[in-house]
Parts: structure tokens; C-alpha cells; sequence
């Protein structure tokens, strides 16, 4: 797991979900002038472990994954009470998946064809619905 | 009684005769003569031969002991014959004896015993009649003349028919006057001793002579008394004792050489007597008849031979059975008796007619008498005795006294003896008996409580008497509390009436009984016996019963655990359509287990064939079943074979057959037995099955094309349009970064259509939401998207479907949903389709329902489509079952039902998105 410092200043904490490297990468990247990733897991399993050791603000999480599915992995987190919230970033453009997201409390649902210009706004508008 | 035996001679000739007693000698004329006075008539062997022969039978004395109670028998049987009849009386013969002395003299009475005895048999009325000249007493001669002429007057007119005549005076006074006095009256004579002068003896004469035999005892007294150098004889002066004298001188010449013999015959009887006293040592005396001594006095017998006797020192022979029985010691005696009895028989005679003149003159033999007392007054021994001779007065042995005493003493000794050893032979046998009887019973209870059995004993009243260790030992029990009616304690109730009624009642049939029942042991289980039960007899009484119980508990488990096999096996061959055969070459039939009729649609009641099965093979199958029967053979007698029969309806059924062949010692077929199959529905199944592989491989391969051409003529076009596109971008420069912005953005969105489209091929093959969302929310997009294409309106219900499911089961049921609605909405003409998905705890079930047009089940389920058979198989998987309702133009419903199972691989489970 990769760790990045910030210079002092409190930014919102991510961990990252993905068993494709690539696309962590990738989304590291993209968030990383504006929140703090504080690492990536490649399962769902492993997500749950870190979220209670890290205690991230956000999970940005795949659905599609080994051993434990984004799905699960959410469910499974809020049975634990866990307050992080869940961003799903996925290739499923379809609202059944949008629907059971939803159902089991995720804060966003990104399509992974447009993360560039949906992720750091699906990310605020969770930070500004909590500040509000 | 005496050994000794004498040989007596007569005129009949030699005759031995056996004595048993002096008293059958000596029995006196008194007796005889009181006999003779009563006057009963001496018949011969009538009545009163019998009667007489009795009397004679009770007089003897040394058989008196043993033959009274005999004779007494026999006189009380006597007096029961009846009687002569009084009207038989024999003719009277008189008889007239004529004696030279009185009666008081011995001679007399002796002759006349022994002419009575001869007599005894005479057939007539015999008148005795005794006469006695009496010439020692009345020696002068007109004394005697006178006794003559009253004799002769006297039977004048009484004559006699036989005259016997006793001493040489009778004798002489007959044969001087019988021509006169008793013309032709026969007469016998005895003892006539050599009368002085000349006696002329006519025809009317005939008589018995007798004998002096003075040597021959002289030489017996020599043997006895071999000493002897001296011989004193004594003898008398009378007429008859110097006629004797003359007779003994010269018979004893023949000893005067060497003997000195003197005569003392002319002494009177004092002087006599002193000599006798003094007489020189080695003598014996040889006493002749001394009828007067020398003082003219007369002496009979006797007299004169107690006298001599006892005067004499020196041991007395004698010449004469009158000299006899007074201490004499004897010698070869002549016998008056025996005179006198040969006399009689020659009066018997001459009664029956004979002449005198036809009957010869006898010389009367003599015998060797001896006195018993005498022999041991002068130690001498009796075994020099002649052999034959009578001894007389001889004191009865201890034997002979007490022979019959002894004798049935002994003989009770000896059967007492017998008696004890028969008692104790009896109680040695007894006690060895009993010992063997102590022993087998040991013996028994020994193998009794060694037998791996169980043994039982009861008496006659049906109570236990006797139950081995074995027994004590299943119980647990002791014998006092198995005994009696005990051990029935220990019988399972519910055996308990079977069992005590058939003991009660074989007990009272006196049969031998069986039966099976449970007895409890020691820890309360209960094990099965086998009772046998047998009567026990002693002879012919019964003696109770013995039996034997054997624990038969695993034998009756094992008929169970049979039973059951057979059950299952029935059940199995009911269950697998299969049926046993034997077939019997020879007799070409075949027999059958239950099921066979079933399965071949054959009449149960037939009986099937060889042939008649043959006929029912299939034709394209029965060369390659005949090939295969062909081959059978000794090494290789086993055969399977599968094959097509044609039953009697008409119904084409696969047969498999199993089997093997038994041949006898030539390797010649006999029979074969196996069992037979129906195996239609598997080769049904298999035949469905090759044909379901052979469609799924070209659905795959219809599905690989599919897909193939998508990705080739759909994908792959546009990725190569789109590396056109990025070419041209690349070389041509752009006019205007907005006319860039324009054809990156174009680039762009066919990227993301070859994506989409990439994700429905993906959709299509698999679906992801069924992995990431769960069954209910898969199915529930499946049919929302199924509707959508078809047009057609699918309701969907989901209720109580556990959150979590093993992979195998949402993807069974969501397959199952999948063909079953694709192929609702293909052939029901329908357009409105239920779908359910209903949970339990144990099961889930999914239902999809149609108002279409329906179908066959039955056909379609042997057509065995792949859709069917796919939706069959995968619900098989999961331990499910498929239901298809379906009815004409009343629409179908598939129901599936999967169990719910716990799974253990948390990567095999799917949840259902909330």
C-alpha cells in the first residue's frame, strides 16, 4: 500500500479499491493534487481491513473484483458501522448496479469511462452534502 | 449196610445176590407165622401182592427213615384200591413139613422162613402144616414109632399135597412109608445129612442137599490168622453131629500136616469149656454142630455157641448159619434159608404139576458169613475177607448211620452256601451297579456342565429338576431359583403362553417337543433358544423329560438379516426391473423369478421356452446373442449380453443379461442361470444423452461462431476503423484545435460503443449481476430485459430468498428461469408470464408460468430436447427437482425446487445486493 504525506494541511483522506493496477494508477493521479490517497487494495477483503485500521473518509472502489465484489464489500462495512464512504468507480453502465449501489448506501456511482471529468466532483458534492 | 456181597448157587444156577441187613436173613418164624394166621389168603401179585410188597417196603429197616413217609403214601393209596371181589378164591394145597427136631430149634425156623418166601408166590391157598419127630429130645426109636404112626394117621384122610421133609429122620421116616402111608404125594427133601444106613429114595423124591465146607473155612481162618498152628473142633454127640463130624475129618485131612488139629467132640459141655479157656495160643476153634455133649444133654445152636464162644480164648469159626450171630466169626456157612428156599420153589413145582422124578436133586451152596464184632473183637481184617462175603452185625459208619442227614445237611450247607453267595453276589452286583450308576451320573453332570448346551431335567410332575452350569451361567440365576417352575421366570413374555403350552401339552402326550423362544441373561437381554424336549423311561414308566436348549440367537439373526437381503434383493429386482431365470438345456425350460412376466408382457401361468424366448429376440440382435451363447464353454462359462426383445404387444424392450453356463463332467451344457435386466429407459437415457452431446457441441459451436463473428466482423471492423481514424489524425494536420477536440470526441464515443457492445457479449455469455447483485436481482433484470426485446409482459415476484446463496444454486435456478422463459416465449404463443422466486429455510423454489398454448410432457420428456434435459441435469446438480405441469391450451408451469445448503467456500457464495 502506497502512502502519500501532504504538507500539513488536512485534506480528505482516500484509499483506493482495484485489482487492475493500471486504473489505481491512474485514478492516484487524477485525485491526488486535491485529496490525500492514502493507498490501494486490490479486493474488497482487504478494503474492509484497512478502512478499520486507516480509517479513510472515502473508499474509491471497483465493483468488479476478486474474493469480495465492491457490492459486498460496501454491504459488509456498513453492517460493521463503518462511516467511510463508498465511491464506486465501474465499467457496469447500468442501473441495476446503480440501484443496489445506491441501496446499500454508496455516496457515488462513476462510470470509469468518465472518471476524469466525474470523480473529483462525485467526491465534493459527498464533501459538501457532509460539511452541509 | 454191608459192602460185602456173597455168591449164592441153586438149581437155577449162579446167582448173585446183594444183602442189605441180617434182619431180611433173620427174620423169625414167629413173625412170619403171625402173617400167615390172618388168615388172608397168599394170592400170588394181585391185591395182595401189592399190599404184601408194601408191608415188606415198611419193615425194612435201614430204608425206614427215608422210605416211610413213602410207604405210608403208599399204604394210604392201597387201602383206596378196591378190593378183589370175594367171589375169586384160589384152590387149597396143603403143605406138610416134617421135622427131624422140635421147634424151638433154629434150623427149624430157618428152613421154614425160606420155604415160605418161595412159596409167597404160589398161585393157591397154601395150608402149612408142621410136624416135629423131635429126635433129640425123643431119641428112642418106639417114641419115634409111635410120633410115625400118629403122623401117618393123622393125615390119613388129610393128605398133603407136598411133603417136605428137614433132617435125615423125616427123611427117612418118608422113605420108609411113603409107598403105604402117602402114595404118590411128592416129596421134597432138605438137609438129609447122610442118614445112617441105607435110605432108598424113589421117583416121589426130589430135594436139595446140603453142604459142609470145613476146608474152605478152615483155610479163610489161615488167611485171617496166618499164626495159626493149632485147630480145636468142637462138636456135639448127637446123630446129626457125628454125621457132620465124619464129613468134617475128611475134608480137614488135607491140613493134618501141618496143623495140629484135635477134636474136642466127645465132652460134656463143662469140660468143654475149661479146655476152651486154656487153649494154646495160635489156635482157632471150628465149631460144628453140637446138638448133645458127651452128658447126653441137648443144646441148640443157640446154646451151645454163646457157650463156646465165650469159653473160647481163641477166636470161634463156624460151618453153619445157625453158629452164627453169638460172637462167631463165621466161615463159608452153609444156609438153612437157603435150604429151605430152594425146597420151597421145588414144593412150587410139584403144586404146578411137575414130577418129582423131573426135578433134579440141588447141592445147596454154602456162603461166607462173618460177624462184624468178631472180625474186631480179634483184630481181624476185613479186608481179607473173600470177596462177596456177607458180614453181618457190622456196626453202621457214621455215613451210613447219618448218610441222609449228612447228605441234607450238607445239601443245605451247600444251598445256604449258595444262597449267601447268590445274596452277596446280588449285592456286589448291586453295589457295582450302583456304583456305575454314581459314576455315569458323575459322568453326565460332568459332560452336562462341559456341553456348550444347554441341558434341562424335569420329573413326571412337568417340575424342573436339573439345569447344567451352562444354563446357571446365561441366567445368572442359581440352580435353587431355576428349579421347579423357576427358570419360566426367565422366558420373554411374549413366548411365555406359546412355550408353557407346548411344554404342558407334549408333557401330557408324552412327545418329544421343539420350540424357539427367548430366555432373558444375566445382564436382561434376551437370547433366542432351541428347545428340544425328549421323555426319559425307566422300563416302561415314565420318567420325566430331558432336553437340550442350543442359543440360536445368531442363527436367528442371521434368517433376519436373509430375510431382509431377500426383501431388498426382491425390492431391488422390483425396483431395477430385473428378474432370475435358470434355464435347463435338456428339458428346454425356464424358470423365473416374479418379475419376468412384467417385463417380458408374458402370461405368468405359461410356461416359457427356450425356444418361444428366442423367438421373442429382436432379428437384428439375435445373431450377435447367439454368437455369444456359442462361446460359452467350460473355461469360460460367463456372459453379458445386451439386446433387443419384441414383447407380445408389440413394445421393443432393451434387455441386459448377466449369466453363467454349467456344464456336466463330458463339457456338455446342462443349464445356465443369471439374471436379466430391463435396461430400455437407460438405453433410452444414453441414446438421449449421446444426442443431447452430440446438440450441445453444436450449440457450442454455433455459439463460437457467434461470437467469433461478432468479434471479427463487428469488433474487430470498428477497432480497425478507428485505427483509420487515429492515422489520419496523426497525418493530417487539423484545422483548428476545436476541429481536433471534434475528431478525438468521435474516437472517443466509438470507443465506448465497441465497449458496451464488448460488455453485452460479455452479458450474454455470463452475467455479472448474478455474481455481483445476487439471484433476485439477476432475474429480475434478466426478465426485465427479455420483455423489453420480446415484447412481452413478465411479471416478477421474489419473496423470502436467503441473502446468501452457494453459486451452484443461483446459477442453476437463474439458468433454469433463463430457458424455461426463452422457450416459454418461443413455442407457448403466449404474452404473459409469471415468474416466482419463493425461499424457505430448506428450499428454493422457482416457478415460471405461462397462459400459452401447452404441450405434451410425456412426449417431449422422451423426445428429450436439450433445453429440458439441460434444465433437468442442472437441477440434478444441486439435488433438485423439475416439476412440468403442462396441458393443452391451459398454459404450463415449471416448477424447481433446489435446497437450501450451508456453504463452506465463502468464494462459492453470492449475496443478494440489499
Amino acid at each position: 500500500m502506497l502512502l502519500k504525506e501532504w504538507n500539513g494541511k488536512k485534506r480528505p483522506r482516500i484509499l483506493l479499491v482495484d485489482d487492475n493496477a493500471e486504473m489505481c494508477k491512474k485514478v492516484e493521479k487524477l485525485l491526488e493534487l486535491r485529496f490525500e490517497v492514502i493507498g490501494s487494495v486490490a479486493d474488497g477483503q482487504q478494503a474492509i481491513e484497512s478502512a478499520s485500521s486507516l480509517n479513510p473518509d472515502f473508499l474509491v472502489s471497483d465493483i468488479s473484483m476478486p474474493i469480495l465484489n465492491g457490492i459486498q464489500m460496501a454491504s459488509q462495512l456498513r453492517d460493521l458501522g463503518c462511516t467511510t464512504k463508498v465511491i464506486f468507480v465501474t465499467v457496469h453502465d447500468d442501473d441495476d448496479y446503480r440501484v443496489a449501489a445506491s441501496s446499500i448506501g454508496a455516496a457515488g456511482y462513476v462510470l470509469k469511462a468518465r472518471i476524469d471529468t466525474d470523480l473529483i466532483p462525485a467526491i465534493e458534492m459527498v464533501l459538501r452534502k457532509t460539511r452541509t | 449196610m454191608s459192602k460185602v456181597e456173597a455168591v449164592k448157587t441153586d438149581s437155577y444156577g449162579p446167582q448173585r445176590v446183594g444183602v442189605t441187613s441180617r434182619t431180611d436173613l433173620m427174620t423169625p418164624l414167629s413173625s412170619q407165622a403171625e402173617l400167615s394166621c390172618e388168615g388172608v389168603s397168599w394170592t400170588g401179585r394181585g391185591r395182595q401182592g401189592f399190599r404184601s410188597s408194601l408191608l415188606r417196603l415198611c419193615r425194612t429197616k435201614d430204608t425206614r427213615c427215608t422210605r416211610a413217609p413213602i410207604a405210608l403214601i403208599l399204604v394210604f393209596l392201597a387201602c383206596l384200591v378196591p378190593t378183589d371181589s370175594a367171589g375169586q378164591v384160589n384152590p387149597t394145597r396143603r403143605i406138610l413139613i416134617l421135622n427131624e427136631v422140635g421147634p424151638s430149634w433154629p434150623l427149624i425156623s430157618r428152613v421154614d422162613q425160606g420155604i415160605r418166601t418161595a412159596l409167597q408166590s404160589a398161585s393157591y391157598r397154601i395150608e402149612f402144616y408142621h410136624e416135629f419127630l423131635d429126635t433129640v429130645y425123643f431119641p428112642d426109636s418106639a417114641d419115634q414109632q409111635m410120633f410115625r404112626d400118629f403122623y401117618i394117621r393123622k393125615y390119613r384122610n388129610h393128605r398133603p399135597d407136598v411133603i417136605i421133609t428137614v433132617g435125615s429122620s423125616a427123611l427117612r421116616f418118608m422113605a420108609e412109608t411113603h409107598r403105604q402111608s402117602f402114595p404118590d404125594v411128592p416129596i421134597v427133601f432138605c438137609f438129609p445129612n447122610a442118614p445112617a444106613g441105607p435110605v432108598s429114595l424113589d421117583s416121589d423124591f426130589t430135594g436139595v442137599d446140603g453142604s459142609v465146607a470145613s476146608a474152605a473155612t478152615l483155610a479163610i481162618a489161615l488167611r485171617l490168622l496166618p499164626d495159626t498152628r493149632h485147630v480145636a473142633v468142637v462138636g456135639g454127640l448127637a446123630p446129626y453131629d457125628r454125621r457132620q463130624q465124619v464129613q468134617i475129618k475128611e475134608q480137614l485131612k488135607i491140613y493134618q500136616d501141618r496143623l495140629d488139629i484135635a477134636y474136642l467132640t466127645d465132652l460134656d459141655m463143662p469140660t468143654l469149656i475149661d479146655r476152651l479157656k486154656r487153649l494154646p495160643s495160635h489156635t482157632v476153634v471150628l465149631l460144628t454142630a453140637l446138638g448133645r455133649d458127651s452128658a447126653g444133654t441137648s443144646y441148640t445152636a443157640d446154646e451151645s455157641g454163646p457157650l463156646v464162644v465165650g469159653a473160647a480164648n481163641a477166636p470161634v469159626f463156624s460151618l453153619s448159619d445157625r453158629y452164627l450171630n453169638h460172637g462167631e466169626v463165621g466161615g463159608d456157612l452153609s444156609n438153612a434159608t437157603e435150604q429151605g428156599t430152594i425146597a420151597g420153589r421145588m414144593a412150587l413145582r410139584l403144586l404146578a404139576g411137575e414130577k418129582p422124578r423131573g426135578i433134579p436133586v440141588i447141592k445147596a451152596g454154602t456162603t461166607y458169613m462173618f460177624d462184624w464184632r468178631a472180625l474186631k473183637r480179634w483184630r481181624l481184617k476185613e479186608t481179607n475177607l473173600p470177596y462177596g462175603s456177607v458180614l453181618l452185625n457190622r456196626d453202621a459208619t457214621f455215613w451210613e448211620s447219618y448218610k441222609w442227614y449228612v447228605i441234607c445237611s450238607i445239601s443245605l450247607v451247600l444251598l445256604q452256601a449258595l444262597l449267601i453267595f447268590g445274596l452277596l453276589w446280588q449285592r456286589r452286583r448291586k453295589a457295582k451297579a450302583e456304583c456305575e450308576l454314581k459314576e455315569s451320573e458323575a459322568r453326565f453332570r460332568s459332560l452336562a456342565d462341559t456341553a456348550p448346551v444347554l441341558i434341562w431335567m424335569a420329573g413326571t410332575d412337568k417340575l424342573c429338576t436339573y439345569v447344567n452350569q451352562p444354563w446357571l451361567h446365561l441366567t445368572g440365576r442359581s440352580l435353587q431359583e431355576e428349579l421347579g417352575n423357576g427358570w419360566m421366570d426367565g422366558v420373554h413374555p411374549d413366548d411365555f403362553r406359546k412355550c408353557l403350552d407346548n411344554y404342558t401339552q407334549s408333557f401330557d402326550r408324552r412327545e418329544t417337543f421343539r420350540m424357539e423362544y427367548r430366555i432373558r441373561r444375566y445382564d436382561g437381554a434376551y437370547r433366542w433358544v432351541l428347545d428340544v424336549g425328549i421323555p426319559r423311561f425307566q422300563g416302561t414308566s415314565f420318567a420325566g423329560y430331558i432336553g437340550c436348549a442350543l442359543d440360536v440367537t445368531e442363527r436367528k439373526h442371521m434368517e433376519q438379516t436373509v430375510r431382509e437381503s431377500e426383501e431388498r434383493l426382491r425390492l431391488a429386482a422390483q425396483a431395477g426391473r430385473m428378474f432370475a431365470y435358470s434355464w435347463d438345456v435338456a428339458t428346454d425350460v425356464i424358470e423365473r423369478s416374479g418379475e419376468y412376466a412384467e417385463i417380458l408382457g408374458v402370461d405368468p401361468k405359461q410356461e416359457t421356452t427356450g425356444v418361444a424366448v428366442s423367438a421373442m429376440v429382436h432379428p437384428d440382435d439375435k445373431e450377435q446373442l447367439e454368437t455369444a451363447l456359442a462361446k460359452l464353454n467350460v473355461d469360460n462359462p460367463f456372459f453379458q449380453s445386451t439386446y433387443r426383445i419384441i414383447r407380445p404387444d408389440g413394445v421393443v424392450t432393451w434387455l441386459q443379461r448377466s449369466s453363467r453356463a454349467y456344464f456336466n463332467e463330458h463339457g456338455e451344457l446342462e443349464h445356465i442361470v443369471g439374471m436379466i435386466a430391463d435396461v430400455t429407459e437407460r438405453k433410452l437415457a444414453e441414446e438421449a444423452l449421446s444426442s443431447v452431446s452430440r446438440r450441445l457441441i453444436q450449440a457450442q459451436e454455433q455459439e463460437r461462431t457467434r461470437i467469433a463473428r461478432e468479434l471479427h466482423d463487428d469488433i474487430n471492423q470498428r477497432l480497425a476503423m478507428l485505427q483509420v481514424d487515429l492515422s489520419e489524425v496523426r497525418q493530417s494536420t487539423p484545422a483548428s484545435r476545436t476541429d481536433l477536440q471534434d475528431r478525438v470526441e468521435e474516437i472517443r464515443e466509438s470507443l465506448s460503443d465497441i465497449s458496451e457492445e464488448v460488455q453485452a457479449i460479455s452479458h450474454r455469455l455470463h452475467s455479472s449481476k448474478l455474481e455481483y447483485l445476487g439471484l433476485v436481482s439477476a432475474c429480475k433484470a434478466f426478465c426485465k430485459e427479455l420483455a423489453n426485446r420480446q415484447n412481452v409482459r413478465i411479471e416478477f415476484d421474489a419473496d423470502g430468498v436467503p441473502s446468501s446463496l452457494l453459486q451452484d444454486v443461483s446459477l442453476t435456478l437463474f439458468r433454469v428461469l433463463q430457458e424455461s422463459l426463452q422457450n416459454a416465449i418461443k413455442y407457448s404463443d403466449a404474452e404473459h408470464f409469471e415468474v416466482q422466486l419463493r425461499g424457505t429455510s430448506t428450499e428454493i423454489q422457482l416457478t415460471v408460468r405461462d397462459n400459452g398454448i401447452g404441450f405434451d410432457v410425456d412426449s417431449a420428456m422422451r423426445k428429450q430436447g436439450l433445453g429440458l434435459i439441460s434444465m433437468r441435469e442442472r437441477a440434478n446438480l444441486v439435488g433438485g427437482k423439475i416439476f412440468i405441469t403442462s396441458q393443452p391450451m391451459h398454459g404450463t408451469e415449471i416448477n424447481v425446487r433446489v435446497p437450501v445448503a450451508v456453504a463452506r467456500d465463502p468464494e462459492k457464495v453470492i449475496h443478494n445486493a440489499a
